[in-house]
């Protein structure tokens, strides 16, 4: 059987070639990673944030490697840190019960998991110091640590031992029977880090160097490492260094710095969304799924357009195209034939819901397919799209056991079927209850968890089938009226949506007022269960925190036949 | 019939918790009754005191329960610290039975009977049947790392969890998301007991959807002497100095004390739990009294 091109598997498990060969640049997010201001990216799993850091790495080591130009500007030193290792779950500081103490050590580890990849990363670009000075830098080191490195390896392989040597001295100290046993040889980012890069710095043939902190998956830190890691970012001079953070969106992730400060977005940091927004073939995240759909494809020797690998049902293709033509007869109908913005605004707005609406009662379900429904069924997160893909191919190399041939193309039939079974699955998970595997979660929270999405589903459906719906397709909502009191029930039960996938959350602004507020899309493969279409409209509903709170109760979200002041419009 | 200072036990709602309880009142000799309480389940407790303050047997010395909390388990580390240390345990014979103790605390009174220094023994009595499926636990959360016995770990080292499993699948999930290991080795139980054969986790290892590549299993025997101690250190031990190893006990409580044993043996491999909100109240159901598990904490042999 051939090797599936749609594997998905964590970044973090994959050598460089196959990051390198893998990975699509987005646009826009490179040029942030390779700079000197701090950065967080924020997304959830599957949004591709890891892959973004390792690509980024691998490249600026490359550059690192062939240049001989040591005066280069953008000399970037990537070191990356992966903050989801079972050493940030230690949780004995908890019995220092001195805030104090507790944030030193918490530090500490840190300062030693940050210290250790940066020698890692020094090891992996052995070319950056010259041989002739690893004796002043044993000496600088040395003096560093106050004690000398043992062995007869690389300076730095003397030191990857000291450190976790470091490692192994400090657990053995805090699990140590007593309760609040504590080391006191801890390290601080001031004390250790910072003259460690000064070293690198010292002594790198390349003149300006500057060392990039990749902190990926910092939400797992613990709310102390948290706070120190803002309190770094906070660090005024950032020639030297800077730090690349990313972060789960769906995590109440602290700004706060130790001391009580905060960092502040635009002065300290910037901030990257790896969520993708999309509404047509043109926008960013349609043209990046293109390309890593054709990436794939062509890394597996498939010399076939996305397109035609994931071809649409041809009757439903027909189907709408009729349907175009009814909408286009309304459109004309309605406004005159100077009007040919609100023309063809009727024409988009409504060709598909008239297929939808118009549909027989008798028929099957739509034989959702094509690369287009694929993409806008990803709801923008990349794990989201290759995921369907894999089991689609799998479906079809499985069927050609016996004569092996090549996938050319994924029939609309298999296209649909595992599309379908996805949503019933994501369905059953609703309905099991997502406390199964979002921790901290309720079995009440869980249930308000299904209720809402039964409740906001049925209201879009409700619309969908709606011929006087001004705004028939739209799939996002805002809420409105957020009384506090409200919002407090409704946020926890949001953000287990997110953290379940289920719902991913964007900021907008309202075209009425300019106000940013947030905007909810239910993860878009939970439309098909319910015959409904996941191409959504640029369009949002606003719903009242009271009907939100309401749904997640149990109760059917009031709808008006006729459109009213609550259906806004919003571009993003 | 043994002769104990204290028993140590764990409030719970099974049948097994008083009946348990009971046996052991009228199989052995016992100075006081040590009960520790779960704040988060204690409404649905057994009042074990009053129900059994009449039998003949019963040491009225006995105290109400030390009401510990699951989520604030610092606190109740050191709450059930200074009971041990006012306690003063030093040769003395004890008794605890890990019936319906969660793993954390059998975890944390094996710890402070082992600094103690007690002459620890530990009784574990079996049901009449398990219940089926959702009805096991629900309302699971983060996995955590067992206080002083969380391992000594390191960041560039990936992770081999070793999960001893039963029949309760929920938490199995998520472990994995958590600490995204690179191997999971099963430890599931051996035999047909309860409908092993159906209700195990390698017969129903598709429902997880895992790459085969990184999974594998042992059998091993939670009721025999060494609670599988000898097969899940073999299946370890290959990693030490390699991978950070964490082990998690899901399945029958034995195993439970087989782990913490090795942890002591190793103390690189870490302990793991799962706190759970919820437990179904048909979780378990009547008491086996015909096979009867019981051993001695510091078995020499390991």
């Amino acid at each position: 059987m051939s090797i599936n091109p749609f594997t998905f598997s964590g970044a973090s498990n994959l050598t460089d070639n196959q990051i390198l060969d893998t990975f699509v640049h987005d646009y826009n997010h490179s040029r942030f990673i390779q700079s000197k201001r701090n950065v967080f990216l924020w997304g959830e799993r599957g949004s591709g944030k890891t892959m973004m850091l390792l690509y980024n790495k691998i490249k600026m080591q490359q550059c690192l490697i062939s240049t001989d130009d040591v005066e280069m500007d953008a000399a970037y030193f990537p070191v990356y840190v992966s903050c989801i290792t079972p050493v940030m779950s230690k949780r004995e500081y908890l019995l220092l019960e001195n805030d104090f103490k507790e944030a030193v050590i918490s530090e500490h580890f840190l300062v030693l998991t940050v210290s250790l990849s940066l020698v890692s990363a020094l090891l992996e670009v052995p070319d950056l110091i010259d041989d002739g000075d690893l004796e002043d830098i044993e000496e600088d080191i040395n003096y560093l640590i106050d004690d000398v490195l043992e062995g007869k390896r690389n300076v730095f392989e003397k030191l990857q031992n000291h450190l976790t040597r470091e490692f192994t001295r400090s657990q053995k100290e805090i699990n140590s029977p007593s309760s609040d046993s504590f080391y006191e040889n801890t390290l601080g980012f001031s004390s250790f880090i910072i003259p460690l890069v000064r070293i690198v710095n010292k002594y790198s043939r390349l003149k300006k160097i500057h060392t990039i902190f990749m902190m990926d998956d910092a939400h797992d830190l613990n709310h102390y490492q948290r706070a120190i890691l803002n309190g770094w970012i906070a660090y005024r001079d950032n020639s030297l260094f800077s730090f690349k953070i990313s972060a789960a969106k769906s995590t109440d992730y602290n700004h706060c710095t130790l001391s009580g400060g905060a960092i502040l977005e635009g002065h300290d940091y910037v901030s990257m969304d790896m969520e993708q927004d999309f509404q047509n073939a043109e926008a960013n995240f349609s043209k990046l799924a293109k390309h890593i759909i054709q990436k794939r494809l062509t890394l597996a020797g498939i010399n076939i357009t996305p397109e035609d690998f994931f071809p649409e049902d041809p009757k439903m293709s027909a189907d709408i195209a009729k349907c175009k033509k009814i909408a286009t007869k309304q459109a004309k109908e309605k406004f005159p034939p100077s009007e040919t913005k609100k023309i063809a605004d009727y024409v988009y707005k409504y060709t598909r819901s008239i297929y939808f609406r118009t549909r027989s009662r008798k028929a099957n379900k739509p034989q959702y397919s094509g690369l287009e429904t694929i993409t806008h069924l990803s709801t923008g997160v990349i794990r989201n799209l290759l995921e369907p893909c894999f089991v689609m191919y799998d479906e079809m190399a499985s069927a050609s056991k016996e004569k092996p041939l090549p996938v050319n193309k994924i029939t609309t039939p298999v296209q649909t079927k595992v599309i379908t079974n996805m949503s019933k699955r994501y369905w059953e998970h609703l309905k099991d209850g997502v406390d199964r595997d979002i921790s901290d979660c309720t079995k009440e929270q869980a249930n308000m968890v299904h209720n809402l999405f039964t409740n906001l589903l049925t209201l879009m459906r409700v619309r969908l089938l709606d011929e006087s719906c001004s705004e028939p397709r739209a799939v996002k909502f805002s809420i409105s009226a957020r009384q506090e009191e409200l919002m407090t029930q409704i946020k926890p039960i949001l953000d287990i949506a997110r953290k379940a996938q289920l719902l991913y959350r964007r900021l907008g602004s309202d075209k009425d007022d300019g106000e940013q507020i947030f905007l909810y899309t239910p993860n878009r493969i939970l439309l098909v269960a319910r015959g409904m279409d996941p191409i959504g409209q640029h369009a949002t509903i606003s719903i009242q925190a009271k009907y939100i709170l309401g749904a997640m109760e149990g109760k059917e979200i009031p709808y008006k036949e006729k459109p009213t002041n609550q259906m806004s419009i919003f571009n993003e | 019939m043994n002769n104990y200072d204290y028993v140590f036990y764990c409030s719970g709602w099974e049948d097994r918790c008083l009946k348990g309880i009971e046996h052991t009142l009228s199989t052995h000799c016992i100075g006081e009754v040590k009960a520790i309480s779960i704040s988060e389940f204690s409404d649905k407790c057994i009042d074990v005191t009053s129900k059994l303050k009449k039998h003949d047997k019963w040491p009225q010395s006995t105290e109400a329960p030390l009401l510990i909390s699951m989520e604030e388990d610092f606190k109740a580390w050191k709450k059930i610290g200074a009971l041990i240390e006012s306690l003063d345990l030093k040769g003395k014979p004890v008794l605890l039975d890990i019936t319906t103790m969660p793993r954390f605390l059998i975890w944390f009174l094996c710890h402070f009977l082992e600094k103690s220094d007690a002459n620890t023994h530990y009784i574990y009595y079996k049901p009449l049947d398990y219940a089926d499926g959702p009805s096991f636990t629900t309302d699971p959360r983060e996995p955590r790392l067992i206080l002083k016995h969380s391992g000594i770990l390191y960041p560039d080292r990936r992770t081999v969890l070793l999960i001893q499993s039963g029949f309760d699948f929920d938490r199995v999930d998520q472990l994995i998301k958590k600490f995204e290991p690179e191997k999971v080795i099963f430890a599931y139980p051996q035999g047909n007991q309860f409908e092993n054969d159906k209700r195990n986790v390698r017969n129903n290892i598709d429902k997880f959807g895992y790459n085969e590549e990184q999974i594998s299993f042992v059998e091993i025997d939670s009721f025999s002497g060494d609670h599988g101690f000898k097969t899940i250190k073999e299946s370890l031990v290959a990693f030490k100095g390699e991978y950070n190893v964490l082990m998690c006990s899901l399945g029958p409580k034995p195993s439970a004390i087989a782990l913490f044993r090795l942890n002591l043996a190793i103390p690189e491999f870490g302990l793991v739990y799962i706190p759970v909100y919820s437990y179904g109240d048909r979780y378990s159901t009547g008491i086996n009294l015909d096979d009867i598990v019981c051993g001695v904490l510091k078995n020499e042999g390991h």
